[in-house]
C-alpha cells in the first residue's frame, strides 16, 4: 500500500507540473520519495525478522528466490528514491510544464517498479 | 487534481499523448488500496484462491497501467508494442512447465 500511495502521489506531481504549479510538484515529488524510504525501511525490518527466524538466502529454495527477487525489487526502489530526489532537489530550476519529461521519465520508471511489486507481492506473500 | 483541470497543450519532448483532461488520480488509488484489501482478504476466506489473486493483481495492474502511465491516453503503438510480448511469454512460460513436467514423469 506504501508504494500504490507512492505512484499516486508521483503522478500528482506530474499533473501538478503539467499545470504550471511546480511547488506543489516538488512537494509531491519529495512525497514519493518519502514514501519509497518508508517502504525500505520495513523491507529492512522485515528482513531482519527473518534472518532471525532462520530464513536465509541458503536455507532453501524459498529463502534463495525470496531474498533475491524482493532484494532486486528493493535495489530498484532505491535507485528510484536517488532518481526522484536528484529531480526534485538537484533539478528543481529546470522543472517547468514544457519540460515536464524529467519527472514523466522518472514517473514511469517509478510506476513500473510498483507494477512489479504488485506480481511479487501476490506470488511471495499471498500464494500458498 | 479531481478529474476538473485540464492538462495544457502537450509540450515539445513527450511523444505520441494527446491532451486529455487529468483522470481522478486519487480515487484511482482508493481503488487500488481497496483492491489490495480484498485482495488479502481472499487469503483467509475458503475460496480457490488462484483465479481470486490472479484477477485482482491484473486489476491493479491494468490500472497503473492505464492511468498512472497513462497507457489509456497514449498512442495506440504503445499499447500494441506493451500486449503483443505477452502471448509470447505465456507461450514459453507454458513450454517451460511442459518441459518441467514432461522431465519429471
Amino acid at each position: 500500500m506504501i508504494l500504490l500511495t507512492s505512484s499516486v502521489a508521483m503522478v500528482l506531481a506530474l499533473a501538478h507540473l503539467r499545470d504550471g504549479n511546480r511547488r506543489a510538484s516538488i512537494a509531491w515529488l519529495l512525497t514519493t520519495a518519502w514514501l519509497g524510504i518508508c517502504f525500505l525501511i520495513l523491507k529492512a525490518v522485515e528482513y531482519n525478522q527473518h534472518l532471525h527466524e532462520g530464513l536465509t538466502p541458503s536455507v532453501n529454495v524459498f529463502g534463495s528466490a525470496y531474498y533475491t527477487v524482493t532484494g532486486f525489487h528493493a535495489a530498484h526502489v532505491a535507485v528510484g528514491v536517488i532518481w526522484i530526489l536528484s529531480v526534485a532537489l538537484g533539478l528543481r530550476r529546470r522543472l517547468s510544464p514544457q519540460n515536464d519529461v524529467l519527472v514523466e521519465t522518472v514517473g514511469l520508471y517509478w510506476h513500473f517498479v510498483d507494477l512489479v511489486w504488485v506480481a511479487i507481492f501476490m506470488v511471495v506473500y499471498l500464494m500458498r | 487534481m479531481g478529474g476538473t483541470s485540464v492538462s495544457t497543450d502537450r509540450p515539445e519532448g513527450t511523444v505520441g499523448a494527446k491532451a486529455h483532461r487529468h483522470p481522478n488520480y486519487v480515487l484511482v488509488g482508493i481503488v487500488l488500496i481497496v483492491l489490495t484489501i480484498l485482495e488479502v482478504s481472499v487469503i483467509s476466506l475458503p475460496v480457490p484462491q488462484l483465479p481470486f489473486l490472479l484477477g485482482f493483481a491484473i486489476a491493479k495492474g491494468l490500472l497503473i497501467l492505464m492511468y498512472f502511465m497513462h497507457l489509456k491516453f497514449d498512442s495506440r503503438l504503445y499499447a500494441v508494442l506493451f500486449a503483443y510480448p505477452w502471448p509470447l511469454a505465456l507461450l514459453l512460460v507454458g513450454m517451460l512447465i511442459w518441459v518441467y513436467f514432461g522431465f519429471r514423469a
